[in-house]
Parts: structure tokens; sequence; C-alpha cells
């Protein structure tokens, strides 16, 4: 349905966006994923027409949108990082005024805007200011901005940043509802790895402006199929320790962690052991040790050297 | 536009502290420069200083001569003949107006010195005097046959400079009441003298006084209530488009913008919302401040219908310039990077506009080159346009401030349609 072959974006001599080329199916609910500066919002600026690539294209149903915007504006609602509400405004009137500069109007506007509402819990309130509201509210509503002219491809930029639990849940649901029983095809950006593995059926990686890898969560774990991850609970944190794990040789990685320390070791390698013996040698109390298969989180850590709310 | 419109209007409502200020602020301004600075504006002629060279050209003896001789011809009573004749030999038009010129009020602003003509263009020239009012040769008789019987053209004074400047306005304002008084009184005379009866020399222009401090326009015939009323609504009326522009950078910068962009709308859309909309908020502020004040104030107390006409028609020519001027800066908000130094930067263009214009301080008292700018901006034109309009200037001497006006309306709205970002996407 939607695709970019090859796109890129240079900044004033910098590459923001090197050669990205993705797609999405009709119905498919697709993740982006990739640490800060990676170049996600660039490329869901050129995807949503409102940058011009440097190279490369942005093609819907095949044909391309580059130079004819508007095809692509018509069937996309996108949800961007801020909240972009008039903060003076009520709720109501916020939807009002995107639903008429989107061509709709009297009671099929109204009812479009109750029927939102309603969907993300907010028709109660949508009388009062949108200063008035939390922060979880407001992306509730910056999410119901974008949905009013029923968008046939939805993009969300970070939707769930700095919100309570609560607003989360309702933010996760509303997905889940729109890409599921509505059939609306979703790409979903966040810090969060557990909503983009909740979420969405297939996930890209992006770092430094290029998909570094992609596929199902299944797939993606697969990088990892040769590592364990062990999660090691200690008495205190000890930095020699760490540098005489770091130099057994089936260790991969070392991470601390709030409670001690994460490895990343070759599966099924004989360490155990190794791993007491340091710790007595420090004198760190071993209070639990964990031993699991890695994450999607891991498998990001593996690809990007980072975590993803680095 | 409508939709555009009401969204900034409700913003713009809501948004309680900008709207104290644009209305309160006003009001406590101009209370307070009214009653603080009233000798800025009601004695301004105390800070104005021309200096100006009378050349006489007249001779009066051969004036008298000349009148007496086309008085000798007239058809009429011997008796009525002397009684014309006793009357011009009371009067000397040239002395009245030398005597005007030199008298003690005119004297605080008019230095006068009496040169030949010769020596005055060459201090002209040389920029040691301002102006030369030259009293040309037959004087005194065109005045005495005006005056006395009611014929030939109107008595002239000659007014030489090498600027329009405020003073040299100031000096033309004296000599033309003096002018009217003398011609005005021609026709009275003469109507009385045609009802029976030459009128007595004790009613008039010789016995009157005529010209001082009442007739110079543009000093105490303006209050400063009413200065400052015109001059601060008119300031914050700019001020809108200000704020109107930092809104607008703020909805680019929260991503409003794009969602508009998004939903399919020409940018030139959302411009002209902006535009509309400060038009019609700076109207109802423009006329808010001034109806409000003119209430607590009493400003224009018995003015007629066609005074407001007038003054609204100002006002409307002025916000139609500065919603064009709101368009202008919205434009270069958005294509400049750092918007915080762009809105800073059109906060002090706004605020010298208000310096230079007069709207905070008289623009007498600017010096003449700053003057000069003053009087050719927006607020400056509107400003003086207003001002002479409550001194009862005719409409068709302010038409051309009206086109003024209008031309760079024009002129800005085509520079913002310009600037601003056509293409519907950054690049």
């Amino acid at each position: 349905m939607l695709e970019t072959v090859e796109l890129r974006k240079v900044f004033k001599g910098k590459t923001a966006v090197d050669g990205v080329s993705l797609y999405l199916d009709r119905g498919e609910s697709v993740g982006l994923i990739g640490p800060n500066g990676a170049g996600k919002s660039t490329t869901i600026s050129m995807i949503s027409s409102l940058l011009k690539p440097t190279g490369g294209d942005v093609r819907l149903d095949g044909k391309s949108v580059i130079k004819s915007p508007q095809h692509i504006r018509k069937v996309l609602g996108v949800v961007p990082q801020e909240i972009a509400l008039y903060e003076e405004l009520s709720s109501y009137e916020n939807l009002k005024f995107f639903g008429r500069v989107y061509g709709l109007k009297g009671k099929e506007l109204d009812n479009k805007i109750q029927e939102l509402l309603e969907m993300v819990g907010l028709r109660d309130r949508q009388k009062e200011l949108i200063k008035t509201y939390s922060g979880g509210m407001k992306r509730r509503i910056n999410i119901v901005a974008a949905l009013l002219h029923d968008p046939q491809i939805v993009i969300m930029d970070e939707p769930t940043v700095g919100i309570d639990p609560q607003s989360r849940n309702h933010i996760l649901e509303t997905v889940r509802l729109l890409n599921r029983e509505k059939g609306t095809t979703v790409m979903y950006t966040s810090h969060y790895m557990e909503e983009v593995e909740q979420l969405c059926s297939r996930m890209y990686i992006m770092d430094h402006g290029r998909v570094i890898a992609s596929g199902t969560k299944e797939e993606l774990q697969r990088i990892l199929s040769g590592e364990d991850t062990y999660l090691i609970h200690l008495s205190h944190q000890d930095a020699d320790l760490t540098r005489s794990l770091q130099s057994i040789a089936a260790i991969r990685q070392v991470e601390e962690t709030e409670q001690g320390l994460k490895l990343i070791a070759e599966k099924n390698s004989r360490i155990l052991s190794d791993i007491v013996q340091a710790a007595e040698r420090r004198q760190v109390q071993i209070v639990n040790m964990h031993v699991q298969s890695p994450s999607l989180e891991d498998v990001f850590l593996h690809l990007t050297g980072r975590t993803l709310r680095d | 536009m409508g939709i555009f419109f009401k969204k900034d209007f409700l913003v713009y409502w809501r948004d309680r502290k900008e709207m104290l200020i644009s209305l309160l602020m006003p009001l406590v301004l101009i209370l307070i420069l009214g009653f603080a600075l009233p000798g800025w504006v009601e004695n301004s002629s105390n800070t104005i200083d021309v200096k100006a060279a009378l050349v006489v050209k007249d001779d009066y003896e051969y004036g008298m001569e000349r009148f007496m001789e086309s008085v000798q011809q007239l058809p009429l009573a011997a008796e009525t003949k002397a009684e014309l004749n006793a009357q011009a030999e009371r009067m000397n038009p040239a002395r009245m107006l030398t005597e005007l010129l030199m008298s003690e009020e005119v004297k605080d602003f008019v230095h006068l010195s009496s040169l030949d003509e010769q020596a005055a263009l060459t201090e002209l020239k040389e920029g040691k005097i301002e102006a030369i009012i030259t009293i040309p040769e037959s004087f005194t008789q065109a005045a005495l046959d005006r005056l006395l019987l009611n014929s030939g053209d109107s008595a002239s004074v000659e007014l030489t400079a090498n600027k329009d400047s405020l003073k040299v306005s100031v000096l033309n304002n004296i000599i033309t009441g003096f002018l009217n008084s003398v011609n005005e009184q021609a026709s009275i005379s003469y109507a009385i003298a045609s009802q029976g009866g030459i009128a007595n020399g004790e009613d008039t222009a010789a016995a009157r006084p005529v010209g001082g401090m009442e007739r110079i326009e543009g000093a105490s015939m303006i209050t400063s209530f009413q200065y400052y009323t015109l001059a601060v609504s008119l300031f914050f009326a700019l001020m809108v488009a200000g704020t109107t522009a930092s809104k607008a950078i703020t909805e680019k910068r929260e991503q409003v913008f794009m969602r508009i962009l998004l939903a399919g709308t020409h940018p030139y859309r959302y411009l002209s919302g902006k535009i509309a909309s400060t038009f019609i908020m700076s109207m109802l502020q423009l006329t808010l401040i001034t109806v409000v004040s003119h209430f607590i104030f009493r400003l224009f107390p018995d003015k007629t219908f066609e005074f407001w006409a007038g003054l609204l028609l100002f006002g409307v020519m002025f916000c139609l310039t500065l919603s064009a001027l709101s368009g202008l800066f919205t434009a270069l908000l958005f294509r400049m990077n750092d918007a915080d130094v762009a809105s800073g930067i059109s906060f002090i263009l706004l605020v010298v506009m208000g310096v230079i214009g007069g709207n905070l301080v008289p623009l007498y008292i600017l010096p003449d080159w700053l003057m000069g700018i003053g009087s050719a901006i927006p607020n400056g034109i509107a400003l003086t346009s207003m001002l002479q309009w409550i001194q009862g200037i005719p409409f068709s001497e302010l038409r051309q401030p009206i086109l003024y006006q209008a031309l760079f309306f024009a002129a800005i709205l085509a520079a913002s349609l310009w600037v601003f970002p056509r293409r519907e996407r950054k690049s």
C-alpha cells in the first residue's frame, strides 16, 4: 500500500536519512524504532509529504506521491510528537477547527467528533480548554485530531511520550482498535519496545539514518539466537567485577542495571562458575540470577550499541 | 477563511494576559501621559524655534494712493468715499501682519529678522533661516480693495522654504490665519455695507485680534488626551500585528501549522486568515479604546457623525495596512530558523515604528530627519491624518494619506505573499 524506495534526506551536507526502504501493507501495523537522532521523524515527515526528499521515492499503491502530495494527504493521518493543538481552545473547538480544515462540516463532523471522543474516553470533558488537560489527555486529543477524516493510514510519532499509565493504556487500546477492528494501517514509533512488541506485527530498526534490521518480532530475535541473557542481582555494584566479567571470552556484552548486571553471552556457554568465582573474588554477593532468551531490547542494544531510550 | 478567523479570534480572546495588556494598558497609559505630559502636546509651540526673514516689498503710501483713486472712481456719495478713505488710513495690513509676527506670543517661537530679498535668499540657502515671509508689492492695495471694497483678488503673502517641515507649517498656519481673517472680514464688511451702511472700522480686521496662539493648528487645538488616545491606541493596534505573528510561530513550532497543511490547505489560506483576523482584532481594539477614552476623558464633545465616520475611515485604512504588516511578519518568522530571535526583532521594529511614528512621543520633538521618516510610515501617517481631521482640515486635503495607506497595504500584502513559503512543504 505504502512504500519508500531508497529515501534520502541531506540537511546542509549532513545525511539525516540514508537510503531507507520500507513498506506497509494494507491493514498492517508496523513499528519504526530507533534511538534519538536515528532519522525516524525525518522519515515520517518525508512519507507524510511535509518534507521533500533529497533522493528516493514515496509510493502509494505503486504511484509516486513526491510530486503530488495531495494524493497521500487525503488518506493519511499524522499524529506528531508535539501536542499540535490550540491550548486556548476546548477539545471540541480544536476538533471542529481541524475537521473544518479537512472539509468536514455540520452533523457529519459533529458525529465524528463525538464518536472519536467516546473512543478515547474524553467525551464528557470536550468543553474544557486543552490547557486544563493532563499530558495524557492532550495526547489522546492529539490522536483524535488526526483521525477526523477517517484516514486509511495513520502514522504515530511517539504518541505516548511522558504520560500517565492510564492515558498510555487508552492510547494503546485506541491504536489496537484502529488497526484490528477498523483495518487502519498503522506506522508506530516509540521509545518503549514493549509498546511496539504489543502493537506491531513487523518493525524496522533505524540508526544513523539507515534501516539496520527489519522483520517480525521472532525474525528479529533470531538475530541473537546464538546468545543468552543473564540478569544478575548483586548485593552492590563493583566496577572491577564488571571489568573482570568483560574479560571472559564467552561474554559478549556487560551492562550495568539498577540492581546489578546484565550479560549477553554465547548460548549454552558454561560460564556460571566463572561468574560466581569472579563475584566471590570481589566480595560481591550474588542475590539472584536469571537466564533468559534475548528480548527485542537486547536485539536493539546489540544492533545499535545503545538502549532505545538513550 | 472564516474558520481561521474564528480560531484566531478565540485564541486571542482567551489569552487573558494579552487581552488585559492590549485593552487596559492603553487606557492606563493615556491617563498617565495625558495628565503627566500635557505640556508636550498642548504647549508644543514652546519647543518650536522657527527662524524666518521678513521681506517687505509693499509700499504703503503707494498702495493707499491707488486705493483712494479706486474709491474716487466709484459711484458713491462723497461722504461714503471720505469714510472709506478714513478707514483705510486707520488700517495698514502689512504693519498688522508684521505686528502679529512680532507679538509676544509668536516671538516665543518665531524669530523674525527684516532683510532684503537677496540677503534673505542667501540665508535660506545657507540654512541660517527656515523660511522667508515676503509681503508683495501690491499687498496694501490688494488687502484694502478686498477688505473695504470687496473687489480684486485676495491679499496674499509669499512663504518660501527649502523643505516642508512642521516649523514651516506652523508659520504657514499663522499667516493663513491672518489672511483668512482679513479676507473673511472683507466679506462681512461688504455684506454690512450692502445692507445700507459702511462697516465700522472698530469691527474690522484692523481692530480684531487676529492670528495668535489660538490660530496655530497643531498646537493648542489638540488636547493631550486627544493626542495620547489616538497615539497610544494606534500603537497598541500596531502591536496586534506582532502578537499575530508570534502566535503564528507558536503554531509552526507546535506543529499545528503542519497539521493544517496536511489537511490539504493552501498556505495562503492560512496567511489570509491571519491577515483578516489581525484587521478585525486591531479594528475592534482601536475602536474600543477610542470610544471608551472618549467617554472617560470627554475627548470629542459635540462632534458630528461625519467627524466620527472620518475617524473610522482613517482607522480602517490603518488597520488594513497593519493587517498586511502582520502577514509580512508572519511570513518572515516562517522563513527564519530562530523563532525567538525573529519575534524579538519584530517587537523591536514595532516599538521603533511607534517612537518615530509619534505614538509614544509627539512627532515634533523628534529631529527633522526622523520626523520625516515618522510621517511617512503607516502609523505616522494615520496619526497625523487623524490629528488633522480633529483640527478640522477638510477631507479633500486628507485624501493623499488615505491613498498612501492603500498603497502601503497593497505593497506590504504583495511582499508578505512573496515571502511566505508558497510551497506546501519544506525542501
